[in-house]
C-alpha cells in the first residue's frame, strides 16, 4: 500500500528510504494497465526515492558528457562557486519526470506533456521523494486525460522541483493509445 | 557569502556526537546545512585535546552562530577568511 507523501514527510530519512516504489525492469515488463476508470482526482502516484551520492553525480556527468565542475570537483564548487557541496545535475531530475509518468502509464497509456522548475539546490546526502498527485481527469475522444501536480521534495520537505504534467490513459472499453502518440484535439 | 572558521573547546566529545551532531548520514543535510544562507563546510575535532575548528561558509557570522547554538558548541574564537590554500590551488573567497 502506497504511504502517503505527507505521512513520508514525517519520517526519518531511513525510514523514508524504506517506502521506495520505483518498480524493477521485471515488474515494468509484466506491469498491468491503470485505466482512466480506476483512478481518481487525489489519488497519488507511487513515490520513487532517491539518495544521490556524489559515485552517482559522477556516473551522471560521464554519461552525458557535462564535464561542469561542480558536479565533480567539491573543492572548486565549494571554494569557487560557493556552493554548499556537490550539486545534483538538474538534468538528471529532468530524466527522472518522463521515467516517472513513462512507468505509471505503461504499458498502454502515455505521457504526454510535462513542465516543471528547478527551485532548490540538491546535494549528496539528500533523501529525495518524486511524487505526483492527480488534480483532474476527462475522457476526450476515447483517451483518458489525467492532469498531475508533480514534484520532487527532501526529506526535510523542501519542494525543488514543482510542475504539472498531464498524462493518458485508455479507457477499460475504449480504442487503444495511437502509437505515434496524436494529441485529442479541442 | 562569506568564510569562516571557529575554535570551540569541547570536552568528551565521542565520535557518535559527533556524527549525530553534524548529520554524517544519508539524510542528515539540515544539521550541516540548516538553511541556504548556512553551510558547514569541515569540521576537525581534536577529541583528546578537547578542541574543535569548524569551518563556515554563512552570509554573516550571526548565521554561523546561530548553527552553534542549534548543535551547542559555542566558540571560542571566529575569524573571517578571505585565502585557503589546498593542495597547491590558492582560493581567495
Amino acid at each position: 500500500m502506497s504511504v502517503k507523501l505527507e505521512e513520508l514527510l514525517q519520517m526519518t530519512p531511513e525510514q523514508i528510504l524504506t517506502h521506495n516504489e520505483r518498480p524493477t525492469g521485471e515488474q515494468l515488463r509484466n506491469k498491468k494497465q491503470i485505466y482512466y476508470e480506476d483512478v481518481e482526482v487525489g489519488d497519488e502516484l507511487p513515490k520513487y526515492i532517491y539518495a544521490p551520492t556524489p559515485t552517482h553525480l559522477f556516473r551522471w556527468s560521464a554519461a552525458i558528457e557535462n564535464f561542469h565542475r561542480i558536479h565533480y570537483d567539491l573543492d572548486f564548487g565549494l571554494n569557487h562557486d560557493k556552493n554548499p557541496s556537490l550539486l545534483v545535475h538538474g538534468s538528471w531530475k529532468q530524466s527522472v519526470v518522463p521515467q516517472y509518468l513513462k512507468d505509471w502509464t505503461l504499458p498502454g497509456g502515455w505521457p504526454w506533456k510535462a513542465r516543471f522548475e528547478h527551485r532548490a539546490m540538491l546535494v549528496p546526502g539528500d533523501v529525495l521523494i518524486m511524487w505526483g498527485t492527480v488534480t483532474d481527469k476527462q475522457d476526450k475522444g476515447g483517451m483518458g486525460l489525467i492532469d498531475l501536480e508533480i514534484g520532487m521534495k527532501t526529506q526535510d520537505g523542501i519542494e525543488s522541483m514543482p510542475g504539472s504534467a498531464t498524462v493518458v490513459l485508455p479507457l477499460r472499453d475504449g480504442p487503444p493509445i495511437p502509437y505515434p502518440f496524436v494529441p485529442p484535439q479541442d | 557569502m562569506a568564510r569562516f572558521l571557529a575554535t570551540h573547546n569541547i570536552s568528551g566529545l565521542t565520535e557518535a556526537e559527533f556524527r549525530d551532531k553534524l548529520g554524517a548520514y544519508t539524510g542528515g543535510v539540515s544539521k550541516w546545512r540548516p538553511d541556504r544562507r548556512t553551510t558547514i563546510l569541515k569540521v576537525y575535532a581534536d577529541t583528546a585535546g578537547g578542541k574543535l575548528f569548524t569551518e563556515c561558509e554563512a552570509v554573516e557570522q550571526s548565521h554561523f552562530e546561530d548553527w552553534m547554538k542549534m548543535v551547542g558548541w559555542p566558540a571560542e574564537e571566529v575569524s573571517q577568511v578571505d585565502m585557503i590554500f589546498q593542495t597547491g590551488d590558492v582560493w581567495r573567497v
